[in-house]
């Protein structure tokens, strides 16, 4: 008696689970974001929340953990049940997290289902400054090594290693002034306190279109829509491949065919004109990839992050 | 006429429920320690989407507005700032609760938030371009003489003993280098715990200091006779008089100047105007005794203060398109979510929207005080609640509370650890504003302090040659030594 009952619990669990894997989503999925509400990161990922809600027909929820650069999320997330109702946005700082030496976590560690979009850095000036072209400003960063002072979103932020990729792509040396946010130094250079800012597109138009800031480049392979007269790095001549993203992942160990049902959400959200527009109005460059890309993409951004990172000698 | 206008829209149904949800959650966002207006507005901003831009934003700013406000009704009734906003409206209004005028507390926070609210919404109308291209002057340089300017603060947040109250100020300038430092990024104190990498999160430690600080104090000292929190409530005095309210008013007009300018300034918000405004009104009170025992005049200055910053938020946002403090940033999301980005062709393009939405910072306040008025009453009755239900409920409202900030155990833990810090300061007699201050403005002093320095390349004449930091450097030295210098006079004219 005790043997068939145990034998038909046994039978029970096993097609019970079976029938859970064939099955998803049946209940609320969350998804945890590594930044403040509010944000450009925050923002995308409520809209495709919302779209991904009306798809699958269960609650999407979004949480905010904010800190250490995403990495007390990605902590979160990657400690979570791997069923594919608990997902994180991954920003570009979830491939530098590691190198920077706040988690054990990289791309490597965690399941991409699917990447939504890119946003590129600007190289900003105050309208007053006498640069009126990114030539102009490289000419005289190379006759005044270290005499340009270059705000960036923080020491070790994807803004900060935009600059350094200029410099290393331009041959010149800045010095790099860390601010807290992008928006606070786009307001230093609005400001006269420091030369240069390189920060997203949208954190410098309202002073772009009130006239008391200039965009010389765009540092993409791009123009971007926002600044459709203002060339972009390749056409310059220049090859700069730090560009800040957003992708959305599952814990490691994701069953196949859940992240097949969360990828196909995913990429129609992604895709449609409503993302557009919000991209257009933020400034993001829509950049729909699918799982496997994704997950190649952001393992080989992290493994440039590993080497360049510590050249900086951050502690 | 496009004013008239205006007015009318902001009192069309859709628009004025809208306004009227806004106050009423506000107010509930407000009243619940660890909920702050910035939450509160980012919580309602998704949801503002659906809805046509006028009553999303109408929404959007009774949440503001009213939160900050309300957040002085937990400072005065329990001694827990509902937002960090209102820390320094804990300093007089808890002090009057517990001498039994809570009723005359509450309503001078609601007439003065208000007042403070619809002076800096004219400040907003007639000064917006000046204010916001003064706002521009504050570099790195002027950051960090401001910030040692608001730490001169703390001889007057000390209370009867100076010393002590430095010995918790430079304490809590310690713990405010907890985390990553802003300038190399180096790890500090952090204990190889990510939560930690951003510092210890100011609103757990505020909760914890002064709300659970304050349960565990009673605990302790009190009988078991006792059943309410406060002997008695009087309700006799319940307004002020006119005579009163004249003698109240330079120290508000010079608390509402200097909180609108600190709110034009991107970075620094409603904490840190209460907490200068109240000290600078101290220093030029001709009764300073009282402050911190109960002063009207100093809880009328930090009510007004902190709903003054509103109007200079506000300034820098619409005019440059750069966020005055944490909310004003999630208001630029939503207007350039609506397809507007905020700057000076906002008020041209778009001049109709930018009306509107000053109408509905005005009507709000005019909500606000019918709305505070009336409830003013229900308050207190929290206040005849058996003494031991409240500190429960304190406490869950002050768990809750330090969770929600960012979702995050590590804040309960703080919050905790916090508290117990706070009792021990309370039992020792340490006053705990000081910590406060030095929590507050130690990030600020030391990132721009070092940016400032990195800019110009190690050089201090900086700090001699920008006039902002000549004015405020002289400001700050004068009022240090000023008491020796009126004590000196004093003895001579004996």
């Amino acid at each position: 008696m005790r043997r068939m009952f145990v034998l038909t619990l046994l039978v029970v669990l096993v097609a019970g689970s079976a029938f859970a894997q064939a099955k998803f989503p049946v209940r609320q999925i969350n998804i945890v974001v590594g930044a403040s509400a509010g944000g450009t990161s925050d923002t995308v990922t409520r809209f495709l929340a919302k779209d991904v809600e009306a798809q699958l027909g269960v609650p999407v929820v979004v949480t905010d953990k904010p800190g250490g650069s995403c990495s007390v999320a990605f902590e979160y997330m990657a400690s979570q049940r791997p069923d594919g109702y608990h997902l994180m946005y991954m920003p570009v700082e979830s491939a530098m997290v590691k190198a920077l030496g706040f988690t054990q976590l990289e791309p490597k560690s965690v399941r991409f289902f699917a990447h939504a979009m890119f946003l590129p850095a600007t190289v900003t000036v105050n309208a007053k400054s006498p640069w009126k072209t990114f030539g102009d400003l490289i000419a005289y960063a190379k006759a005044n090594p270290g005499k340009v002072t270059v705000g960036n979103s923080g020491t070790g932020s994807i803004w900060h290693f935009a600059a350094v990729g200029i410099e290393q792509a331009c041959g010149v040396s800045f010095n790099h002034v860390p601010f807290d946010g992008g928006a606070a130094a786009a307001t230093a250079v609005m400001g006269g306190h420091v030369d240069v800012a390189t920060v997203a597109p949208g954190e410098v138009l309202a002073g772009v279109k009130s006239g008391d800031l200039r965009v010389l480049a765009i540092v993409d392979t791009k123009r971007s829509p926002l600044y459709p007269d203002v060339p972009c790095f390749k056409e310059l001549g220049y090859d700069v491949k730090i560009l800040a993203w957003g992708a959305f992942a599952a814990p490691a160990g994701t069953p196949d065919n859940v992240v097949a049902v969360l990828e196909a959400a995913f990429a129609k959200a992604i895709q449609s004109q409503g993302f557009k527009d919000l991209c257009m109005k933020y400034g993001l460059t829509p950049g729909y990839m699918g799982a496997k890309d994704a997950q190649a993409f952001a393992e080989s951004q992290a493994k440039w992050y590993q080497e360049e990172i510590p050249k900086f000698n951050l502690k | 006429m496009d004013w008239i206008q205006a007015f009318l829209g902001v009192f069309q149904p859709q628009v004025f429920l809208y306004l009227v949800i806004g106050v009423v959650s506000g107010a509930l966002i407000g009243t619940l320690p660890g909920l702050t207006a910035t939450m509160g507005v980012a919580v309602l901003t998704p949801i503002s989407f659906w809805l046509k831009p006028e009553c999303g934003f109408a929404m959007l700013i009774g949440v503001y507005n009213s939160a900050i406000w309300s957040g002085g009704i937990s400072a005065i009734l329990i001694n827990t700032p509902g937002t960090p906003a209102s820390i320094a409206s804990t300093f007089d209004g808890y002090k009057l609760t517990q001498k039994g005028f809570s009723a005359l507390a509450l309503n001078i926070n609601t007439i003065y938030s208000v007042l403070g609210g619809l002076l800096s919404s004219l400040c907003l109308i007639f000064f917006a371009f000046p204010l916001a291209r003064f706002a521009l002057k504050f570099g790195p340089a002027e950051y960090a003489v401001l910030a040692l300017f608001g730490l001169t603060m703390m001889v007057s947040v000390s209370g009867s003993s100076p010393v002590k109250g430095l010995l918790v100020g430079f304490l809590g300038l310690l713990f405010s280098t907890v985390g990553l430092d802003s300038i190399q990024a180096y790890k500090r104190y952090t204990l190889n715990n990510p939560a930690l990498l951003d510092g210890l999160n100011f609103v757990p430690m505020m909760i914890g200091l002064f709300g659970i600080g304050e349960i565990l104090y009673q605990i302790y000292t009190s009988e078991a006779k006792e059943t309410s929190m406060v002997a008695e409530v009087k309700g006799a005095k319940q307004f002020l008089t006119l005579k009163e309210f004249g003698r109240l008013a330079p120290a508000n007009a010079m608390a509402t100047i200097i909180s609108v300018i600190v709110g034009a300034i991107p970075g620094a918000g409603g904490d840190i105007a209460s907490i200068i405004s109240w000290g600078q009104a101290k220093r030029m009170s001709k009764h300073p005794e009282e402050y911190g025992e109960g002063s009207l005049e100093g809880l009328s200055v930090s009510c007004i203060a902190n709903n003054a910053v509103i109007g200079g938020a506000m300034t820098t946002m619409l005019s440059l398109g750069i966020p005055g403090d944490a909310v004003t940033a999630i208001l630029i999301g939503s207007l350039m979510m609506y397809g507007m980005t905020p700057g000076p062709q906002l008020f041209i393009e778009n001049r109709p929207f930018v009306l509107t939405l000053i109408a509905q910072l005005i009507v709000a306040n005019l909500v606000i005080l019918i709305f505070g008025l009336t409830t003013n009453r229900i308050y207190p009755k929290i206040l005849k609640i058996k003494k031991t239900t409240l500190w429960v409920v304190v406490a869950m409202c002050c768990i809750v509370g330090a969770y929600a900030i960012n979702n995050s155990y590590v804040d309960i833990i703080t919050m905790a650890l916090a508290g117990v810090f706070g009792f021990i300061l309370r039992v020792m007699d340490f006053p705990q504003g000081p910590f406060i201050l030095g929590m507050l403005l130690g990030k600020l002093l030391e990132s721009n302090l070092r940016r400032a320095l990195s800019l110009t390349m190690g050089s201090y004449s900086i700090f001699f040659t920008s006039p902002i930091c000549i004015v405020l450097l002289t400001i700050s030295v004068l009022s240090l030594v000023w008491p020796a210098i009126k004590k000196r006079l004093k003895k001579r004219a004996v």
